[in-house]
């Protein structure tokens, strides 16, 4: 852009106008393109927790075909598992806790239309509430800087009939 | 009396300056860039990965859990020390229709097999899903529905087993539908104490312009691992 000076002279943009644009258009793009980098947060996060609900179905499955809780009362069981959701040579690891509540030992029970009769629960004695607790902490594939980084976690819950053995 | 015109133009020193300034502009403007581009490469890689997992997750889980375990054939295929193996089990096209259970028999009027392969492509392979309706070649063979495997599929799994596209498959295939093409790995297990089958896939697909310093290929990886107990095990 130039300037006409009132001798007719044209003058052209001095080196200060010059860095100064240069500076705000570099703002301008550096500020675009870290929209981008959000963007790779934003996506290993969400395949992140992608992994993590998998993974929490994983163990509710194996807890309901098999699985045994830590105590006949219930209780907690710890452990890890490796994913790969980021890059083929490093596993992300997710903590899991698998918490067993005994519902009650019912084996039999009145039904309401006919009182006198004692009938065996269709379910069996061993019924368990199993809350499927799957965390892990979220890094940033570059430099450690993410937003919203930390822990992450994801909960999952169901009844479980354990068969007796 | 004559009039003197001065052209002014840059000294030595401002176009050395100015020089100096725009390069290291353009140098941070190239890393920036440079940068973006990778994380946008590396983004849309690692959201591919995942909504076809997504995708797979959707129709296998779903329907080997309304087949019967005594159904499910496999065939185990290693390439290049990467399992790429086969899934074929009994099914319905429609389970909303009216006569979809059989009442005296007590279990479901089968009428499809459903038939999950991973082609054998490097480095990744696709994942297909196949509908079979042994009806459709009742007329040339004696193919039965029942709550047993495949026995064309187990008689001759490569003739199902196809590279493509484009495909050519036996006629009693119904429908063939790509579901992924990002498929490293698929690994079929069946536990027969359990009566459950063990699914395992990775999926890989490499970011266009994502390579670190070492030159390795970076982009988007996701592990599925399944553990379904088909339920019609009667």
């Amino acid at each position: 852009m130039s300037r006409q000076l009132k001798t007719g002279h044209i003058r052209g943009l001095t080196l200060l106008e010059t860095l100064l644009a240069l500076v705000l258009l570099s703002l301008l793009i550096v500020g675009l393109l870290g929209l981008l980098g959000s963007l790779l947060v934003s996506s290993t996060k969400s395949s992140d927790s992608s992994a993590g609900v998998y993974l929490a179905q994983y163990e509710l499955e194996q807890a309901a075909s098999g699985g045994t809780p830590p105590a006949p009362e219930g209780g907690l069981q710890t452990f890890d598992r490796e994913r790969f959701n980021h890059e083929l040579e490093q596993a992300v690891i997710f903590h899991v806790a698998l918490d067993w509540t005994r519902l009650g030992d019912i084996p039999r029970y009145t039904p309401t239309h006919a009182p006198s009769e004692s009938r065996e629960f269709q379910f069996g004695a061993r019924l368990y509430h199993v809350k499927a607790t799957v965390w892990w902490m979220v890094e940033n594939p570059e430099d450690g800087r993410a937003e919203g980084g930390g822990k992450r976690t994801v909960t999952l819950e169901r009844i479980v009939k354990v068969s007796a053995r | 009396m004559t009039r003197r015109r001065f052209q002014y133009g840059f000294t030595f020193v401002e176009a050395m300056a100015t020089l100096l300034v725009f390069g290291f502009f353009l140098g941070v403007l190239f890393l920036t860039v440079h940068w973006g581009f990778r994380a946008f490469s590396l983004s849309v890689a690692r959201s591919d990965v995942t909504t076809e997992a997504r995708r797979i997750s959707l129709f296998i889980e779903q329907e080997l859990r309304g087949s019967s375990y005594f159904s499910v054939g496999s065939k185990s295929r290693t390439i290049f020390g990467e399992r790429r193996d086969a899934i074929c089990f009994v099914s319905r096209n429609d389970w909303s229709a009216p006569g979809s259970y059989n009442l005296t028999k007590g279990s479901p009027n089968w009428n499809r097999y459903f038939l999950y392969y991973s082609t054998t492509d490097r480095p990744t392979g696709s994942f297909v899903r196949l509908s079979i309706d042994p009806a459709k070649a009742s007329s040339t063979s004696s193919f039965e529905t029942g709550p047993f495997p495949f026995s064309g599929f187990s008689a001759n799994p490569d003739a199902y087993l196809k590279q493509g596209p484009p495909f050519t498959f036996p006629s009693e295939v119904e429908t063939a539908r790509v579901l992924a093409s990002s498929i490293k790995l698929f690994e079929v297990k069946k536990e027969p104490v359990s009566q459950n089958v063990d699914l395992r896939l990775l999926l890989r697909q490499n970011g266009v312009m994502a390579r670190r310093a070492n030159g390795v290929r970076e982009g988007g990886t996701f592990e599925l691992k399944y553990l379904v107990h088909p339920e019609n095990t009667l």
